[in-house]
């Protein structure tokens, strides 16, 4: 009797924590995987939000503007995931694509490269498209503007023509690089900001009918020889252009995002990231997370991984939700999204939801990595 | 009769409180994360706001794991010390 009083409620007290969590945290991600309209609406209604403010502030002063290499990323994003959207959703073109076209317009202003301008020593990569320097950083914005071009009939002729020089300057360096990296800074070159070069220069064959195919082939043949781990599957975060040597070790946050940007350029690439990143994919409890050092490797969390707790990485465990879901690895998104609800904190007013923990640039990514699909090459 | 009802009130009444503080809690943070979460756009840090949402978040996972087990506990030990 007296065992039963003890063991009893412990029993029952370990079957709620195990089973009503995951239920809790996860009762969204089904509606995610399947594309729910609402849920995505009210996920686009707030970085709209966030971007109409960024105009009003942006028409109001010229100091202390939005600027730099977080938002390049987040108007980047945003882009792309009202760009998903769209190619989801067509009917929602005539509500989204005004706003992504802005917010793809904003990424290529010369204040969201002004890190980069000043990591090359006053070299702006707009105004140096004959040179060798890769600027591989500003591939971010190109691959934006390439998909505003995709959808925006509207888009302006003179940043469009800027586009395509920026695209022939990448493939022309692309090609004549032998481990198919180009630097992002000097003597530092991220094959994750390469993947998106790839894609920046896949989506703008299919804005102008350009073929590409040459240089994206040279580019998925040296991922699979020179930029993936081989014994972990993950790519190296950073490594040097010419000599394809690792300056780091692979990681599962580069792996995360290249595979995410790998999917615009080439499907069985991205898998091939893919199918690697998961295999380093940590479970507790229902949950799920990515962890950031391959075996044998170790280090603290930096400004790509975000904080590393017990080995997992914040940023890892976001960016696989995207190819978790394009590649239908169902069980994997599942188990991610719990973690990313649990930590992210959404909260719902007004129409509009947002996580709360990562402000606009957390909910720029998400937008662009919880619709993840439709852009994918075929 | 009562006496009963009024134990089974009293285990409910410790969580039914944290509940309404994380409830609190999580309005007024997400009130305040309209322009930027733990760090702002910038990527600057705002400590007021870094220490609410950590204490928001340690509310929450206390919230998520343990509130509802601890209850579950308390009800289960209950119902068999009245039967």
């Amino acid at each position: 009797m007296n065992l039963r009083r003890l063991f009893l409620p412990l029993l029952v007290a370990l079957l709620i924590a195990r089973i009503l969590p995951p239920l809790l945290c996860g009762r969204d991600a089904n509606r995610w995987l399947r594309g729910d309209p609402v849920l995505q609406a009210l996920l686009a209604q707030e970085l709209i939000a966030f971007e109409l403010r960024d105009d009003v502030a942006r028409h109001k002063s010229t100091k202390n503007r939005f600027a730099g290499e977080w938002a390049l990323v987040t108007h980047q994003m945003t882009a792309l995931g009202l760009a998903q959207l769209c190619l989801a959703h067509p009917e929602w073109k005539e509500r989204y694509v005004p706003m992504l076209s802005r917010a793809a317009q904003k990424s290529f202003l010369p204040e969201m490269r002004d890190f980069g301008t000043r990591a090359w020593h006053g070299e702006d990569a707009l105004e140096s498209l004959d040179g060798t320097h890769g600027h591989a950083y500003l591939s971010y914005a190109a691959l934006a503007v390439g998909m505003a071009r995709l959808l925006d009939p509207n888009f302006p002729k003179s940043i469009a023509d800027r586009h395509d020089a920026l695209i022939a300057a990448y493939e022309r360096r692309l090609l004549a690089s032998a481990t198919g990296l180009i630097d992002t800074y000097p003597g530092e070159a991220y094959p994750t900001d390469v993947a998106a070069v790839a894609a920046a220069i896949a989506v703008h064959g299919r804005v102008t009918g350009v073929s590409h195919h040459r240089v994206l082939a040279h580019w998925a043949e040296r991922v699979k020889r020179v930029q993936i781990d081989a014994a972990s599957g993950l790519v190296i975060q950073r490594m040097g252009a010419s000599s394809g040597k690792p300056h780091d070790a692979p990681r599962g946050s580069g792996t995360g995002l290249a595979a995410y940007f790998a999917g615009f350029a080439d499907r069985r690439t991205a898998q091939l990231l893919a199918d690697g990143l998961f295999k380093h994919e940590s479970t507790f409890f229902g949950f799920g997370a990515i962890r950031e050092y391959a075996s044998g490797h170790h280090g603290r969390g930096d400004v790509d991984s975000g904080p590393v707790i017990f080995g997992v990485s914040v940023s890892a465990t976001g960016f696989a939700l995207a190819p978790a879901r394009a590649f239908g690895k169902e069980d994997s998104f599942e188990r991610i999204y719990r973690t990313t609800h649990l930590f992210g904190m959404p909260f719902s007013s007004a129409g509009r939801t947002r996580f709360t923990t990562g402000g606009p640039i957390g909910n720029a990514l998400l937008l662009a990595f919880l619709t993840s699909g439709p852009e994918v090459a075929p | 009769m009562s006496s009963v009802l009024r134990s089974y009130a009293l285990v409910l009444r410790t969580p039914a409180i944290v509940m309404v503080c994380y409830l609190l809690l999580h309005t007024l943070f997400g009130s305040l994360s309209e322009d930027g979460g733990l760090v702002t756009p910038e990527g600057s840090v705002s400590i007021g706001i870094v220490i609410l949402g950590l204490l928001l978040l340690g509310l929450r996972l206390a919230v998520v794991f343990l509130l509802p087990a601890h209850t579950a506990y308390r009800i289960v030990r209950m119902l068999l010390s009245h039967s």
